[in-house]
């Protein structure tokens, strides 16, 4: 026999149902996908590997209409697309040919040749992609651009007066009482916010109007701590000229500021700062507020060990269009902002599909408390901290649920930002034998995302 | 856990009244944190107040610690089954969060086939579910583990999982003595095995200190070796204070053929029921509802407003050993349910007779009660296969819809003369043009029951266009979904 050199085709590597429905942009869409993950409405399904590990699943859906729906799926993003009229992404027969996929090598055969229409999308997506690697565009119009930032400078600066003058007010009259306004008060001052271009402001203010209705012993500590981080914002906000810009960047975002993705990554590529690595996806949770869907999805470097924030946005009720699975990583670029604790970034060229990722090594409950602490010496509003606890369990204690390590030490759980499920489902797993649990431990507490168990990652 | 600061307590007194009428105090001014706070301008007392407060919050959260505490007991028991694969483990959370179709018996039931155990992951949802749907608490319990018993005991709302019995407990009397609930009853249960008389003895013991609710699980437990030798403390239990005692011990009394409950049970029956001429039957109901028939658990009124005397015929008929209708006809089942009786009292004699026969889990009397308008749990006396093809013959003389209750009784998947006969009736309808819509009931109840085995004869059906053939591609969607279900299971 003899031996030759033959190059390495490593099988795309088929996904888990898990994996796959963690990108379901709720629940319904989950079960509507699990419904078409049958071989019967789909013809000419196929998978198939590219250069550079890229992968692609596509098929042809027979619905109830006349025309049959075409879906593609690149592995890469992972993005979908689909002549459906459906608003949601991915939409379920994107779902249901992915876990088709899954299960079924038969009804989706590997190795397949992608028919034209997907080619022609897969194509485009490539294209743009190295567009956008190779060339960044300046603004269409700096001047027009710079006049609308100086309007938006002064909105909010009349914004911020306002409420420093409604808070003073608060306290000068006393917060006793507060529990029977009801939150139409809250939700004044929001909308005022709103109109001065501060939405972030608005968001803590409506946070706050539920802390007294609540009732709940204790309520009017809360309420100011709440109002003391706004109030820290709000005289931050007033010196921003005297302060290190990279604190002011972190400032801007919490009162509403966005940042383009592509400007950050345009940005980081002039200045060479773009960091290659394998970032596992330790966790990704949605929040809505109003008609806003926001996707957090929580990375580490594999190779520079930093921890990254990937933050996406679906407008009206749609969900974002960015889904990384939980418990994979991905070869990526990532460009961090410009923040004092750099944690939120944006992803630039991604190399390859997603592939299993190992479980994060993590540390106990004293240390959480510790980052956390560092963290805020340098960026003094910071709420929370991402962290993987090594080796913990979820109590339930008369006085609340607990999060404790081995050794006894223990975090109190954030339960407005924790259901009651999730710390269920982390002691039925743990048994009480410590797990690597992934969350965010700050000023409220730790609000727990994602944990291994059985060297998978479960999203809780 | 809240800490002592006096601190950031004065600072929120301050603002709970309002500064207009009590501004916050000094800050002590011996660390970094007064001598910061004395910085803080005071022109205004509010504006002080909100700057304190700001500089006071980011100190209390930079300083906070993880509390100390003991660490927790973990689980001493491991399941050494395997658990189900992980495409499995995903369908379930879909099942549990509800996807219009209700596979999770059916999954529970596959996976405990394959000996595996239930995801710890989804042990909450699971033991949830089963506290509301008590027809999965036996399932759930069994897949769930030790771990699922470790877990109800962390949460009250999965108490019902501490009240099941385990499996197989090693020392029994050890059990017995210091068990949980469930333990106990599994202990019990292991005791009354080996040696039903001294299980007995354990529970006389204990009997007056048990609360109603326990007394009337343990009656029933006697169930297990139950004897003769039984009798007295049943006899006794009949003169219990709870009501709930009082009709387990008469329920299980009418298991004791011999007994002095039996005798005088036969002797009212005697008085209710005597052959007629020309293959009649004589009704006498009782005349009223006396103190030792109550004391055998015949209740004075009937729960739901049946007329008194029709009420006592047929709890008498219910609670009397059906051997004695042998003795009275001196004839089998089949002749004695054949003999006309007379219209008024005709279904509570029928109804008694088929309560008697699922309690006495008697076959021959079920297959004589058996047919058309017959309750449908007397199939559940039949074996399996029995059950099936008599659920067919229904469907062949009778049509599809009248069968329907018998079909979501006969446990899935249903043998191949039953899934036949229901496809040939759909069959049927649909070349005799009946609307598809009419009989969806049956086609739901078909996705469920249907071996996926079938779904070959269920493609065919639905070549070519048009209503039926639609409904039969939904059908065959269901099977392909719960073969795939199975396939997950056994990770094929």
């Amino acid at each position: 026999m003899s031996v030759r050199a033959r190059t390495v085709t490593v099988m795309l590597e088929r996904w888990t149902a898990e994996q796959v429905l963690a990108l379901a942009p709720d629940v319904a869409s989950g079960k509507a996908g699990s419904r078409l993950a049958v071989p019967r409405p789909w013809s000419a399904a196929g998978a198939a590997e590219f250069a550079g590990g890229a992968g692609a699943v596509w098929g042809v859906c027979a619905g109830s209409g006349a025309t049959p729906y075409r879906t593609v799926v690149d592995l890469t993003g992972p993005a979908s697309q689909c002549s459906c009229p459906s608003r949601k992404f991915p939409c379920k027969h994107a779902l249901g040919l992915l876990l088709l996929w899954a299960a079924d090598p038969v009804a989706v055969p590997a190795d397949a040749t992608a028919p034209d229409w997907a080619d022609t999308w897969l194509d485009g997506r490539r294209a743009r992609a190295e567009k956008a690697a190779s060339a960044g565009s300046a603004p269409a119009d700096p001047v027009a651009a710079r006049r609308r930032a100086d309007q938006r400078t002064a909105q909010v600066a009349e914004g911020a007066e306002r409420l420093r003058r409604w808070l003073a007010d608060r306290v000068r009259q006393g917060l006793a009482g507060t529990e029977r306004e009801g939150y139409a008060m809250w939700d004044g001052i929001a909308e005022r916010m709103v109109d001065a271009k501060a939405p972030g402001l608005a968001a803590r203010l409506r946070a706050a109007g539920a802390i007294p209705a609540s009732g709940a012993e204790g309520w009017p500590g809360r309420l100011l701590e709440d109002y003391a981080e706004l109030w820290l914002l709000l005289r931050a906000h007033e010196h921003a000229d005297d302060l290190d810009p990279s604190l002011v960047a972190g400032l801007r975002a919490r009162i509403g500021w966005t940042v383009d993705a592509e400007d950050v990554l345009r940005n980081a590529r002039e200045a060479g700062t773009v960091v290659r690595d394998r970032w596992l996806v330790l966790g990704s949770r949605d929040s809505t507020d109003g008609n806003l869907t926001e996707r957090r999805i929580w990375l580490r470097g594999e190779r520079s060990g930093r921890p990254a924030l990937v933050l996406a946005f679906g407008p009206q009720g749609r969900a974002p269009q960015l889904a990384l699975p939980v418990g994979r990583s991905i070869e990526a670029d990532a460009a961090f902002h410009d923040d004092a604790v750099p944690l939120r970034a944006a992803l630039g060229e991604r190399a390859g599909a997603p592939v299993e990722g190992g479980e994060p090594t993590g540390v106990g409950p004293e240390e959480a408390t510790l980052g956390y602490a560092e963290a805020l010496r340098s960026e003094p509003w910071l709420e929370a901290w991402p962290v993987v606890l090594a080796d913990v369990v979820a109590v339930p204690e008369p006085m609340g649920w607990r999060i404790a390590g081995a050794d006894g030490f223990w975090l109190p759980v954030d339960r407005a930002r924790t259901g009651e499920q999730a710390l269920w489902r982390l002691s039925a797993m743990s048994g009480g034998v410590g797990l690597t649990v992934f969350g965010e431990y700050g000023a409220r507490g730790f609000v727990p995302v994602t944990a291994w168990h059985e060297g998978r990652a479960v999203q809780l | 856990m809240r800490v002592a600061d006096p601190v950031w307590d004065d600072l929120v007194s301050a603002a709970l009244v309002g500064t207009g009428r009590r501004p916050a105090a000094e800050l002590p001014a011996q660390d970094a944190l007064g001598t910061l706070a004395a910085r803080v301008d005071r022109a205004d007392e509010a504006v002080r107040l909100l700057d304190l407060a700001a500089i006071v919050m980011v100190h209390r959260r930079a300083g906070r610690r993880a509390p100390a505490g003991a660490p927790p007991a973990p689980c001493a028991e491991v399941d050494t089954r395997p658990s189900v694969p992980g495409r499995a483990r995903a369908r379930l959370r879909i099942l549990l969060e509800g996807d219009g179709m209700d596979f999770l018996p059916e999954w529970l039931a596959l996976a405990r086939a394959a000996g595996l155990r239930a995801p710890e992951s989804e042990l909450p949802a699971l033991l949830t579910a089963a506290r509301s749907r008590t027809d999965l608490r036996e399932i759930v319990a069994d897949l769930a583990g030790p771990r699922g018993r470790w877990l109800a005991g962390l949460n009250p709302e999965w108490a019902w999982l501490t009240r099941i019995a385990v499996p197989e407990p090693d020392d029994p009397v050890e059990l017995w003595r210091h068990g949980r609930f469930g333990e106990r009853l599994a202990a019990f249960e292991a005791l009354r095995t080996d040696d039903p008389d001294a299980a007995r003895g354990l529970l006389t013991r204990v009997w007056s200190a048990e609360p109603a609710e326990d007394r009337a699980v343990w009656v029933a437990a006697l169930g297990t070796g139950l004897s003769a030798s039984d009798e007295p403390f049943l006899e006794e239990a009949l003169d219990d204070r709870a009501k709930v005692v009082r009709v387990a011990a008469a329920r299980l009394l009418t298991e004791l053929p011999g007994s002095a409950f039996a005798a005088r049970m036969r002797e009212r029956a005697l008085a209710c029921l005597r052959p007629g001429g020309a293959g009649r039957m004589l009704v006498v109901p009782p005349s009223g509802c006396d103190a030792a028939m109550r004391r055998d658990g015949i209740a004075e009124t009937s729960p739901t407003g049946r007329e008194d005397h029709s009420w006592w015929l047929g709890e008498i008929v219910a609670a009397t050993p059906l051997a004695v209708w042998r003795e009275v006809f001196g004839a089998g089942p089949e002749e004695i349910v054949a003999r006309v009786l007379p219209r008024r009292f005709a279904e509570d004699v029928r109804d008694g007779w088929a309560r008697a026969a699922v309690l006495q889990r008697d076959v021959g009397w079920a297959r004589a009660l058996a047919g058309r308008g017959a309750p449908t749990r007397l199939l559940t006396v039949l074996p399996a296969a029995e059950c099936a093809e008599h659920v067919a013959r229904h469907i062949a003389a009778h049509g599809l819809s009248e069968a329907l209750q018998l079909l979501t009784n006969c446990p899935a998947p249903w043998p191949a003369t039953l899934g036949d006969a229901v496809l040939d009736a759909l069959a049927s309808a649909a070349e005799g043009g009946g609307y598809p819509w009419s009989f969806s009931g049956a086609r739901d109840v078909a996705g469920r029951g249907l071996d996926p085995a079938v779904v070959d004869r269920v493609e065919h059906l639905a070549a070519g266009d048009g209503e039926w053939p639609k409904a039969f591609r939904a059908l065959a969607d269901t099977l392909h979904y719960r073969a795939t279900m199975r396939a997950e299971l056994l990770d094929n």
